[in-house]
């Protein structure tokens, strides 16, 4: 296991990594559990935003336990369904210490087929 | 920009049980124990698990499209902060209101009354049709 990424890592501007991923159909499943009431909705929504945290968890990694995700911005162009592909990509957009607490924000870019997906922003109080 | 004029919008409660955020862990990867171990939760300053803040966003999302349409819900941008933990077994509520700039305003509401999530969703044209 690499070393986890502390605020030192982060540098602006920079690409932290990409990832080729595919919605499964066992995302199909486990989105069934996670919102049953969806009733005959299509919860394309849920997928889209489940598979953006995937493509985080999957890319900015290991990370320190303790961090907390205190806001998110985002663009949602396509929805997402099992069997789509899609590209992840993640960067540091912004980093700074406010009263001595390090924050970090990061740029998540989902596309597929050259189509975007997903253009968030996530900001973090980032534990080490 | 587009503006979006409609009535407030309220849902039903929906109780984020442990059933749904093993779920959501399974869907997302986040197997972070604050979310599924009350063990090593009851020793962070939480005390007990939280929900992972984003099992509700995309609830509240997807609320947000149904509210203004698709067309409308894929040119639009949402921003939000997580303001306060929604735990385990909770019951949560979305409401979403018009405000005097054309956008609407996003909550996740805790039983308590509290806001656990809050923002704005700006829609980018003229398309939308609640």
């Amino acid at each position: 296991m690499s070393k986890v990424l502390t605020f030192d890592d982060f540098q602006v501007g920079h690409e932290i990594g990409t990832r080729e991923m595919v919605v499964t159909d066992d995302a199909r499943d486990h989105l069934g559990k996670a919102f049953p009431d969806m009733g005959d909705f299509d919860g394309r929504v849920e997928m889209t935003i489940g598979m953006m945290m995937r493509a985080y968890i999957s890319i900015i990694s290991p990370r320190p336990p303790g961090n907390i995700h205190a806001g998110q911005s985002l663009t949602v162009g396509r929805l997402l369904a099992p069997g789509d592909r899609f590209m992840a990509r993640a960067r540091c957009i912004a980093k700074e210490r406010k009263k001595g607490r390090p924050w970090v924000t990061f740029g998540l870019t989902l596309t597929s087929d050259s189509e975007m997906v997903v253009e968030g922003e996530m900001s973090f109080l980032w534990a080490k | 920009m587009g503006e979006i004029m409609a009535p407030r919008h309220v849902t039903d409660w929906v109780r984020v049980d442990r059933s749904r955020t093993e779920a959501y862990a399974a869907l997302t990867g986040d197997m972070n124990p604050i979310h599924l171990d009350p063990d090593f939760a009851a020793t962070t300053a939480m005390g007990r698990p939280i929900a992972h803040g984003t099992l509700s966003l995309a609830r509240a999302l997807s609320e947000l499209r149904r509210f203004v349409g698709e067309t409308a819900f894929l040119a639009g941008r949402a921003e939000v902060r997580f303001l306060k933990p929604i735990f385990v077994g909770d019951a949560v509520r979305v409401v979403l209101e018009p405000d005097a700039a054309g956008a609407l305003r996003l909550t996740v509401e805790r039983e308590d009354g509290e806001a656990a999530i809050a923002g704005s969703f700006t829609p980018d044209s003229d398309k939308a049709q609640p």
